[in-house]
């Protein structure tokens, strides 16, 4: 963990944001972010994730708390700080009656480049998102997937050290999506980059640290290695193929196995939940060998504890039933 | 670093390759909002309406002067011509320029965030940006027309017009506008919606008349002005009285610029 402050790209304290005394949207919220994190950002709708950004590129203001973007506070004047950030916000808009080219040096001009730098800048990002076709039509026009390649094309035009995209894949077909998510990947081997999206799936591939959100409370905040380990562990899914007789003895013998706490069949998948301090390998093993007594045919076997949405949910749900401990950063041990 | 695409053309990939340190122009984000905002104004209909429909009135109204000279005899002054149209011009421009200024940043509201705030632009220049790109843009419509009314009155009606005494009266119509515009665009920064803020604005242009005219005679009043303009064109003016007027629509300029723009800087977009 870097100890400087100037270190860290993004840190946050307290940071509370609440619209007009009527809606708590972010509670309380501390984070740092070291420079190269690849940073996911997870939460239902309504989570916060949105407005944590706005504040953090200073397009809301804190109503308690702050927000430090390379050391410095952010506010809705920091345009130093801004210069070095590229952003993608959910559903991007643009101006009317503009094309690729002339938003793009609208957008160059806005970071303050000069013209022998932009112009240039602006004609290589067009090729690369693959609007060189399209470069001269209104943007009115646009799909979705143009409308992101153009958004991806105006959050690198100033070569920014920070990338901050809220739901890039949002609304991207899975070609796009696909294409999106190698993007991310090449860019976060250089830069550091906050990606919110509900797709975890998308934050598992191209992300190295997590930050869950929960109702406006930052519930998580590390890695993603580290959240991975905190979910439930010794959850199988195995996917069978045999007659209803065959699967039926299976499914007693396997109940009657030591290691297993509950087997549930359910349309040919067995759902096991092995014992806490049972060796999974051994587990697996013995009900493979079940498996081929019985004569069922193994159609595929997956462990569903390594899913970051299983991980992710996990927390929530936790967070949940935590009740009124919540007030308290470490909740009391109850008594015995 | 460079961006290329793959032979592939939808996989994106990265390739380095160090960039000179780029100079950033400081003051260029705010020349891209004043271009840029002064364009889309220009294009507008509401500005484009409002300048046809004075340069349609400014010649109806020399044909129907020259045709009272032709018909019945009567001399007509250009002077008179002037006075009559710039007071009109004024009067009929003000529910259209009150829409061109109470627009200008809520109109906005939908790429604000998205397209602009977000980029390397303080609140403070993006406001400025806008209220002199309003204000260009109202200025140029008004002195297009004038000049227009002018040459048309010196070339086809009685020559008693004063070219400067012409431009005194339409810099202090001017500058009566220039309050006006950053009243809208204070309005505009404050307020969400375009119509709150256009009914806001309308209160501000009749009540502030009505409080100006119970201040003491050292503020300029609205009726004097009102009443110099004949004069003024016919070549009768007072430097000084135009500096009064200048400096009190400057200290009122500033003044709803700083509230607006305090404003502005500490709210959510």
């Amino acid at each position: 963990m870097a100890e400087r402050k100037a270190d860290l790209v993004l840190e946050t304290y307290q940071l509370t944001k609440i619209y007009q005394n009527r809606q708590i949207a972010l509670n309380d919220v501390t984070l740092r972010l070291e420079p190269g994190c690849i940073l996911g950002l997870l939460g239902a709708n309504g989570a916060g994730k949105t407005t944590l950004l706005r504040l953090v590129i200073g397009l809301h203001r804190a109503t308690a708390g702050w927000a430090r973007v390379f050391g410095e506070v952010m506010t809705p004047n920091s345009a130093d700080l801004r210069r070095r950030i590229g952003y993608i916000p959910t559903n991007p808009q643009f101006p009317k009656g503009m094309t690729p080219i002339t938003y793009l040096d609208y957008m160059a001009r806005l970071f303050g480049l000069p013209r022998d730098v932009r112009k240039p800048r602006l004609a290589s990002l067009i090729r690369a998102v693959g609007l060189l076709g399209a470069s001269g039509d209104s943007i009115e026009g646009f799909s979705n997937g143009m409308s992101a390649r153009l958004a991806v094309a105006t959050s690198l035009i100033n070569e920014p050290d920070l990338l901050i995209w809220d739901e890039p894949t949002h609304g991207l077909d899975p070609e796009a999506r696909r294409s999106m998510l190698e993007l991310m990947k090449g860019l976060g081997q250089e830069k550091t980059l906050i990606v919110s999206s509900h797709n975890l799936s998308d934050i598992d591939e191209v992300c190295n640290h997590a930050a869950v959100l929960s109702r406006g409370q930052l519930i998580y905040c590390g890695s993603l290695q580290d959240l991975k380990g905190r979910m439930r562990r010794n959850h199988y899914e195995v996917d069978l193929e045999a007659d209803q007789r065959a699967v039926g003895k299976l499914l007693q013998m396997v109940r009657a196995m030591q290691e297993v706490r509950s087997a549930e069949l359910q349309h040919r998948k067995l759902t096991l939940h092995f014992a806490e301090e049972t060796n999974a390998a051994n587990a697996v093993a013995t009900v493979m060998m079940a498996l081929n007594e019985c004569k069922v045919t193994l159609v595929g076997v997956r462990s569903v504890g390594q899913q970051t949405e299983q991980a992710f949910l996990d927390l929530v749900e936790k967070d949940e039933s935590a009740g009124f401990s919540r007030i308290y950063k470490n909740p009391p041990k109850q008594a015995a | 670093m460079a961006y290329e695409s793959t032979s592939k053309g939808k996989i994106l990939s990265l390739r380095d390759s160090r960039a000179a340190e780029v100079v950033i122009n400081r003051w260029l984000p705010y020349w891209a909002v004043l271009q840029a905002d002064f364009n889309q104004t220009v294009r507008s209909w509401v500005w484009r309406t409002w300048v046809a429909v004075c340069i349609l009135a400014t010649v109806g109204w020399l044909v129907y002067r020259l045709g009272a000279y032709k018909e019945a005899g009567l001399v007509q002054g250009a002077s008179d011509y002037l006075t009559q149209l710039v007071r009109w011009m004024i009067v009929g421009s003000i529910s259209l320029v009150v829409i061109l200024a109470a627009g200008s940043i809520s109109s906005e509201r939908g790429t604000l965030a998205d397209s602009i705030l977000s980029r390397g632009i303080s609140r403070r220049q993006y406001y400025l940006g806008k209220l002199h790109a309003r204000i260009g843009a109202v200025l140029a419509g008004f002195f297009l027309v004038g000049i227009i009314a002018m040459a048309l009155g010196q070339f086809f009606l009685r020559e008693d017009l004063d070219i400067k005494g012409c431009f005194v009266a339409m810099a202090e119509a001017g500058a009566l506008l220039v309050s006006l515009v950053s009243f809208g665009v204070m309005a505009s920064a404050i307020l969400n919606n375009t119509l709150v803020g256009i009914m806001v604005l309308w209160l501000i242009v009749y009540g502030g008349g009505a409080l100006l005219s119970m201040l003491p005679a050292i503020l300029p009043q609205l009726g004097e002005v009102w009443n110099r303009l004949p004069n003024a064109i016919k070549g009768y003016y007072n430097l000084e009285t135009l500096g009064k007027v200048s400096v009190f629509c400057l200290v009122i300029c500033v003044l709803t610029s700083l509230i607006g723009m305090i404003y502005f800087s500490r709210r959510d977009v």
